[in-house]
C-alpha cells in the first residue's frame, strides 16, 4: 500500500513538472508571437497613418475637379440640379438629352 | 519476578508507541492543514480569479499611432495637417574619424545623394570630432536607403516627425506652419500649439476644403487676369460666425517654408487692413435706418459735389438730382452717404462702428490679426469720408462679419475658425434691430439687381451685396491707378446663410472690361462664381425663381434710367 502511494506520488510529480515546463515554454513562445504581432500592428498603423495623408493629398478638391472633367466628362454642379420637395410638382420633367458624359472604358 | 519484569517492559513499549502515534498525528494534522490551504489557493487562482490574471504584454489599444503633434481636420473630417515619421541623418564624427575615413571622400559621396547638403558643410560636420551633428533633416525613404548603401561608418539615423500638409498651399494662411522641430510658428499651428502637442488633441476646423478650393481658384483666376498684386476671400456662415473659407493670395506651400517669399506670408484677409470703400455705405445706411435719424424715403441733394475744407466729395456716376436713401446705396453715391452721416453725427457713427466691431481688433483663432486704422481726431470730414469707406481701414474678415450681422437679423457673431458643435451656445451681440436688418436685406438685393453689383447676380441663388472700389493711399495721396476692388455678397437673400467677400488688391483694367478695374467688374464676378459653386456643394436648394419687382410709389422702387 505504502509503496503504491509513493510510486503514484512520484509519477504524479514527474508528470506535473513536465506539464508545467511545457506550458511555460508554450507561454514564452506565445508571448514572443504576441510581441511581434503587436509590432506588426504598430507598423501597419503607421502605414495607415501615412496612407491617410496620401489619401487626403490625392483627394485635393482641385485635382479631383480636373480629373473628373478630363476623364469622366463631368461638369460643375449648378443650382438647377437641386429641387425642393415643395416645388417638385412645379418642375417640368427634363427633356431627354444625350448626356455629356460618355461611357469611359476602364483600363485594367 | 520474571513475569513482572516482562509486564513493566511491555507497558513501557506501549507508552512509547502511544507517544509516537500522537506525535505523528499532530505532525500529520499540521501538514494536512497546510495542504488544505495550498489546495484552497490553487482552486482560488484557477477557478475563481482566473480571469483577473495580470496582463503580461500590453497590446496597442489605440487606432492611431502616437505622434508628437496631433492632426488637424476640416469640418468634414478631411485631414489637412498631420505628422509623418521621417529619418534625419546625423554623424558621430568621433566614430567616423576613428574608423579612419576621409571626410572629403565621404562628403563628396553624400552631397551627390543629398542635394541640400553642400560639400563644405558636410566636410565641416564630418571632421568636427563631435559625437552628434545633424547632416540633413527629414530624408525620404529612398535617400535613407541610398545612404545606407554607402556604408560610411559613424552615420546614423534619428527617427523624427515631419509636419505635412496634404493639400499644400490650399490652407496655408489658416494653418500656418511649424519649424523643423515641430513647434507652431504661424496660424492655427501657433495659436493651438499647446493643444496639438497634447495626446489626442485633434483639432477640427470650421473650414471646408471644397469651399476653400473654389474660393482660392476663383480669386487666383481673377488676380491673374487683372494682373493684380494679391487678394483675399472670406466665406462666413452668417448664423454662427464659422469661417468656411479664408483665403489670402499670394500664398505659399507650408510643406516647404522656402516658398514664403515676398508678401506670400502676409495674410491679407486678417492681418491686412484696407480702406474698403463703398461697402461701408451698408454700415452707414444700417446705422441711419436703425437709429431712426433717416427714414427710408428721405431724399438728399446729390446735384453737385460737396465741399469740405480743401476736399470735395463727388460721385463716380453722378446723377445730379435728389436721391432717396435706397438710391444713394444702389447708385453708390458718396455725396448722399456723406449727408446721411452728417445727419447722424460723429458720435452715433462711432457708436455703431464700435457695435459692428470695426474699431477694435477682431478676435479670431490665428495670431495674424491686424488692428483697424481709425482717425485720431474724429472731425466732421472724417465722419463724411468714413460713410463711404475712406479714412478708416479694416480687415476684410472684420468687414465680412459686420455685414453678416447686417444681413442675419442684426446679431454679431465673432468669426471663428473652429467648428461649432450642434447645440453649442454662441456668444452673440445684437447690433441692429430685426426690422432694420430686413430692410437692409432688401436694399442689398437691389444693389445686385439694379446697381453696381449686377455681375454678382447668380442665376440660382438670390445674392445681395455691395461693391467697394477704393483708391489706395501712397505717401499720403490717393493713387487712381492702384486700387482695392472688393465685393461682399450674402446669399440666399430670402434667408441668409453665407456671406462671401472677395477683395482684389491692385487690379489693372483690361480690354474685356473696357479698361475698368472697379469692383463691379473685378470682385463681383468672383462672388457669383463662388456662390454658384458652393451653393449646390453645401446642399442648398435654389431660390424661388419668381421675384416680385417693386412698383412705383414703393420707397424701394428705383428708376435706373434718367
Amino acid at each position: 500500500m505504502t509503496r503504491l502511494t509513493i510510486a503514484l506520488t512520484a509519477f504524479l510529480a514527474l508528470a506535473l513538472s513536465i506539464a508545467v515546463f511545457r506550458i511555460t515554454y508554450q507561454v514564452d513562445e506565445l508571448e514572443g508571437r504576441l510581441h511581434s504581432l503587436n509590432n506588426e500592428i504598430l507598423d501597419e498603423q503607421e502605414t495607415i497613418h501615412i496612407l491617410k495623408a496620401e489619401w487626403s493629398y490625392l483627394n485635393d478638391p482641385h485635382r479631383l475637379e480636373v480629373l473628373a472633367k478630363r476623364y469622366l466628362g463631368l461638369e460643375e454642379m449648378t443650382g438647377e440640379q437641386l429641387i425642393n420637395m415643395e416645388t417638385l410638382d412645379q418642375q417640368v420633367p427634363p427633356t431627354v438629352e444625350t448626356p455629356k458624359a460618355k461611357p469611359v472604358k476602364l483600363e485594367r | 519476578m520474571e513475569l513482572r519484569g516482562a509486564k513493566v517492559k511491555q507497558q513501557r513499549t506501549k507508552r512509547a508507541i502511544e507517544t509516537g502515534h500522537n506525535r505523528t498525528l499532530v505532525a500529520g494534522a499540521v501538514f494536512g492543514v497546510l495542504f488544505l490551504v495550498l489546495a484552497g489557493r490553487v482552486v482560488d487562482l484557477s477557478l475563481l480569479r482566473g480571469n483577473q490574471e495580470p496582463e503580461l504584454v500590453t497590446s496597442p489599444a489605440r487606432e492611431e499611432i502616437e505622434t508628437s503633434r496631433a492632426n488637424i481636420i476640416d469640418r468634414n473630417g478631411i485631414l489637412v495637417a498631420t505628422s509623418l515619421p521621417t529619418d534625419s541623418l546625423f554623424v558621430d564624427s568621433k566614430a567616423f574619424l576613428e574608423a579612419g575615413e576621409k571626410p572629403t571622400m565621404a562628403a563628396r559621396k553624400l552631397s551627390r545623394l543629398l542635394p541640400e547638403l553642400s560639400m563644405d558643410k558636410a566636410v565641416k560636420h564630418l571632421a568636427s570630432g563631435k559625437r552628434f551633428e545633424y547632416l540633413v533633416r527629414n530624408l525620404t525613404p529612398e535617400q535613407k536607403y541610398q545612404v545606407n548603401l554607402l556604408g560610411i561608418p559613424g552615420l546614423h539615423f534619428q527617427r523624427e516627425e515631419r509636419r505635412t500638409y496634404p493639400q499644400g498651399p490650399l490652407l496655408s494662411h489658416v494653418l500656418g506652419y511649424t519649424d523643423v522641430d515641430g513647434r507652431g510658428i504661424a496660424g492655427i499651428e501657433k495659436s493651438f500649439d499647446h493643444q496639438l502637442r497634447a495626446p489626442d488633441g485633434t483639432l477640427q476646423l470650421s473650414v471646408d476644403v471644397r469651399v476653400q478650393s473654389v474660393m482660392r481658384q476663383a480669386l487666383q483666376e481673377t488676380i491673374d487676369e487683372f494682373k493684380a498684386l494679391g487678394g483675399a476671400g472670406v466665406v462666413m456662415d452668417v448664423q454662427t460666425g464659422e469661417l468656411l473659407s479664408l483665403v489670402s493670395l499670394p500664398d505659399y506651400d507650408p510643406n516647404d517654408t522656402n516658398t514664403i517669399q515676398g508678401d506670400a506670408g502676409f495674410n491679407r484677409a486678417t492681418k491686412g487692413v484696407y480702406e474698403m470703400g463703398s461697402i461701408f455705405k451698408l454700415i452707414n445706411t444700417a446705422m441711419a435706418l436703425d437709429s431712426g435719424v433717416v427714414k427710408i424715403n428721405d431724399t438728399f441733394d446729390a446735384t453737385k459735389p460737396l465741399r469740405i475744407g480743401r476736399f470735395s466729395i463727388s460721385d463716380y456716376h453722378p446723377h445730379k438730382r435728389a436721391l432717396t436713401v435706397p438710391e444713394i446705396l444702389v447708385f453708390s453715391s458718396n455725396i448722399g452717404s456723406a449727408q446721411i452721416a452728417l445727419e447722424a453725427g460723429p458720435n452715433l457713427q462711432r457708436e455703431y462702428l464700435d457695435r459692428f466691431g470695426l474699431l477694435n481688433t477682431t478676435s479670431v483663432e490665428i495670431p495674424e490679426v491686424g488692428s483697424p486704422l481709425v482717425p485720431v481726431s474724429w472731425r466732421k470730414s472724417s465722419t463724411m469720408t468714413i460713410s463711404y469707406g475712406h479714412g478708416i481701414a479694416v480687415s476684410p474678415l472684420q468687414l465680412d462679419s459686420a455685414v453678416s450681422a447686417i444681413a442675419n437679423g442684426g446679431v454679431l457673431h465673432a468669426p471663428t475658425l473652429l467648428k461649432i458643435k450642434k447645440g453649442e451656445n454662441l456668444p452673440a451681440q445684437r447690433v441692429i434691430s430685426q426690422k432694420t436688418s430686413e430692410q437692409m436685406r432688401k436694399l442689398m438685393r437691389l444693389v445686385v439687381l439694379q446697381g453696381s453689383g449686377k455681375n454678382a447676380n447668380s442665376k440660382y441663388y438670390r445674392v445681395g451685396g455691395k461693391t467697394g472700389t477704393a483708391d489706395k493711399q501712397e505717401g499720403g495721396k490717393y493713387n487712381e491707378h492702384s486700387r482695392i476692388s472688393s465685393f461682399i455678397g450674402v446669399f440666399p437673400m430670402e434667408n441668409p446663410k453665407y456671406a462671401v467677400l472677395a477683395m482684389v488688391d491692385g487690379p489693372q483694367g483690361i480690354k474685356r472690361t473696357f479698361g475698368y478695374a472697379t469692383a463691379g467688374w473685378v470682385a463681383a464676378p468672383i462672388v457669383k462664381k463662388v456662390v454658384d459653386r458652393i451653393g449646390p456643394m453645401l446642399g442648398m436648394s435654389p431660390s424661388p425663381t419668381v421675384e416680385e419687382a417693386y412698383k412705383p410709389g414703393d420707397p424701394l422702387f428705383i428708376k435706373t434710367k434718367g
